[in-house]
């Protein structure tokens, strides 16, 4: 039934091209079509489901064991050149010694935030996109933190040992010392990068203002290492320290090359095209797309993409969509909200478009509950992934969907969703009106979630919708007694 | 200007501004072009054993040790040794360098074999080891002053 469903919806976006090719009638607002009102074409091929992702290859252990491993071994070089006896026995050696350990944290600190974001398949397969964000997030403020806590230590340091005022010791280092103009340059892009990623900074820029700003932070770690091998003792005086430290540096820029241009090439070889764009629900359409590399995609519903329409206006624009339906050979389908930017608006992409595909990406996947019974709770347009897992869970696993609205007719999807909820025997509760109304009655309040849910603590819930409902609704299974290892979120802003 | 121009252009600016300081002062890269290096290559260059060929390193056979004066550093004292044939520097090495704390030290004892290392192929005009800018400077003033003295 459910596949028929998704199936039928692909058969409609044919359509739609076959009028625009012969010039039948200008499909100006396809948003005014929905899925379910045109007449059908048989398709050529049979419509098979995608093959699933593979399994995660790297485990957390893992990576938390190479993590501490690269910190032990720095830190212990510290150590074996005698930073812990400088701290132990004071005077101006113990103001270097903390120098020296604040600038190989922020160091590493920084090799690591370019990691997170290169997203290298080995660790998003494990954590999943929106973890590495997170991550990156709080590593990235900790490089700014040491690199400012490094350079005011430093420069400190410097001028008690060459007996200097702390004003011409900074210009002595600066004019006479290599790579320190490129520090203190290195050191302004990181505060400046920090500042502007600040929440009410950020959300004042445009999206793109901001993330170019970010890549930034690329010239900066690189303006930052020149003087760790020049000027830092530990790189200076051992050998072994010193190719260590290169050997980091290589070790992650063979990670950042090898993923993101990876990931430029891969996407530059799909030929995926937008077949249709559909209208769900107030301010949130479906663009279709498919194409003959679709096909070889190991892809789970719940998954999102990096789209980039490559059109006029719009290819330098990069957002994450989530896949809405069950990705079969008749194409994929993404649910999206219109942006309240003031970019084109990608609903009104036309078919027949090339898009570049980057991913997928995520794992908010109905695999995670390992066929035990689920919980889906979504939030306005958070419904798209929550609608793709409903669709690939069984009936044993007896779907309880919640699904918070402020209109009704936010709704997308609803006529589906319904469909899928009743063929596998689930419940379907909505939870409808604006904020206020719910001020007094919280509806994920533990009476209300286990009024909603009887047996919650053997289910497994599955979460999408903006952050505030997010934390709501974690925070009210925890309470219920459902264990954090068993509730999934997809945090990435959709 | 476009959308993109426009979001560009902060992140832009700001990358350009960098490179650009980067370029223009940093010493690493600046120094090809300072008034240092140009008085260094105008000091008249001392003939080295090595620059010579093997029909002069027969006579460092017989040369004489020659002591420079002491040059204090910021991080300490460079004092250079040097065995001189004739007006040909066959040999110099340090004879005293800076110890007077945990970095100097560390500094020292790869900097000042390498500095060696580099007078005696070199001369005066060493290309100096980084990470150690002022022994460099002391060794460099000290085997300079030496060879003056002759």
């Amino acid at each position: 039934m459910a596949d028929r469903g998704s199936g039928l919806r692909h058969r409609v976006g044919m359509a739609i091209i076959e009028l625009q090719e012969t010039g039948q009638g200008e499909l100006t607002d396809t948003r005014a079509a929905t899925s379910r009102t045109s007449t059908l074409a048989e398709p050529s091929n049979p419509v098979t489901r995608l093959r699933r992702p593979k399994r995660a290859r790297a485990e957390s252990s893992d990576v938390t064991a190479l993590c501490l491993f690269v910190l032990v071994v720095t830190i212990g070089l510290w150590w074996q050149h005698g930073g812990v006896t400088a701290i132990m026995d004071g005077g101006t050696d113990r103001l270097r010694a903390f120098g020296q350990l604040t600038g190989l944290i922020a160091a590493l600190a920084s090799l690591g935030a370019i990691i997170l974001t290169a997203r290298p398949a080995f660790l998003e397969r494990a954590y999943g996109f929106d973890r590495l964000l997170v991550a990156h997030r709080w590593i990235g403020i900790t490089t700014v933190v040491f690199v400012v806590a490094h350079s005011v230590i430093g420069t400190l340091a410097w001028a008690a040992l060459a007996q200097l005022s702390v004003t011409s010791g900074l210009v002595d280092l600066l004019a006479n010392e290599a790579w320190m103009v490129a520090a203190l340059v290195s050191t302004t892009l990181f505060v400046i990068i920090g500042l502007s990623s600040y929440r009410r900074v950020k959300n004042a820029l445009a999206y793109e203002t901001w993330y170019f700003l970010h890549l930034t932070g690329y010239l900066a770690v690189l303006l930052g290492f020149g003087h760790q091998l020049t000027l830092g003792s530990d790189f200076l005086v051992d050998r072994i320290a010193r190719w260590w430290w290169i050997g980091l540096a290589v070790a992650t820029l063979a990670i950042v090359l090898w993923s993101r241009i990876g990931v430029i090439v891969r996407s530059l070889g799909r030929r995926v095209y937008v077949t249709a764009v559909s209208g769900e629900a107030t301010g949130i359409g479906s663009i279709h797309v498919n194409g003959p590399s679709l096909r070889r995609v190991r892809i789970s519903g719940g998954q999102f993409f990096i789209i980039r329409p490559l059109a006029k206006g719009l290819w330098w624009q990069a957002h994450p969509f989530s896949v809405s339906a069950a990705p079969t050979t008749a194409g994929i389908r993404f649910t999206i909200k219109e942006l309240g930017d003031d970019t084109p608006n990608l609903l009104n992409v036309k078919p027949g478009t090339r898009v570049l595909l980057e991913g997928p990406y995520g794992v908010f996947t109905a695999d995670r509950a390992a066929g035990s019974p689920i919980v889906l709770i979504a939030g306005g347009v958070g419904i798209a992934p929550i609608r793709a897992i409903l669709e690939d869970c069984g009936p044993e696993q007896q779907p309880i969907l919640i699904v918070r609205l402020r209109h009704e007719g936010d709704f997308a999807h609803r006529a589906e969703i319904e469909d899928l909820i009743r063929t596998r025997g689930g419940q379907l509760h909505l939870i409808v009106g604006p904020r206020e109304w719910f001020a007094a009655r919280d509806p994920f309040s533990v009476q209300s979630l286990t009024t909603m849910i009887p047996d919650i603590t053997g289910r497994h819930a599955f979460i999408c919708g903006p952050a505030s409902l997010e934390s709501a609704v974690v925070k009210g299974l925890r309470k219920a007694g459902m264990q954090s290892s068993s509730i999934h979120l997809e945090r990435f802003g959709v | 200007m476009g959308t993109l121009a426009r979001r560009l252009a902060p992140a832009a600016a700001l990358g350009g501004l960098a490179i650009a300081i980067v370029g223009l002062l940093d010493p690493a890269l600046a120094a090809g072009r300072s008034p240092a290096g140009d008085d260094m290559t105008a000091m008249a260059p001392t003939d080295t054993a090595a620059q010579q060929g093997a029909a002069s390193t027969a006579t460092c056979d017989t040369a004489e040790t020659v002591m420079g004066p002491i040059v204090t550093t910021r991080w300490g004292p460079v004092q250079v040794a040097a065995t001189i044939a004739g007006d040909t520097l066959c040999e110099a090495h340090a004879v005293v360098w800076p110890t007077g704390e945990r970095q100097s030290r560390q500094i020292s004892t790869y900097a000042v074999p390498e500095l060696d290392a580099q007078a005696t192929q070199q001369g005066v005009i060493l290309d100096g080891v980084s990470g150690a800018t002022y022994t460099t400077d002391g060794y460099r003033e000290s085997l300079q002053q030496l060879l003056d003295s002759l």
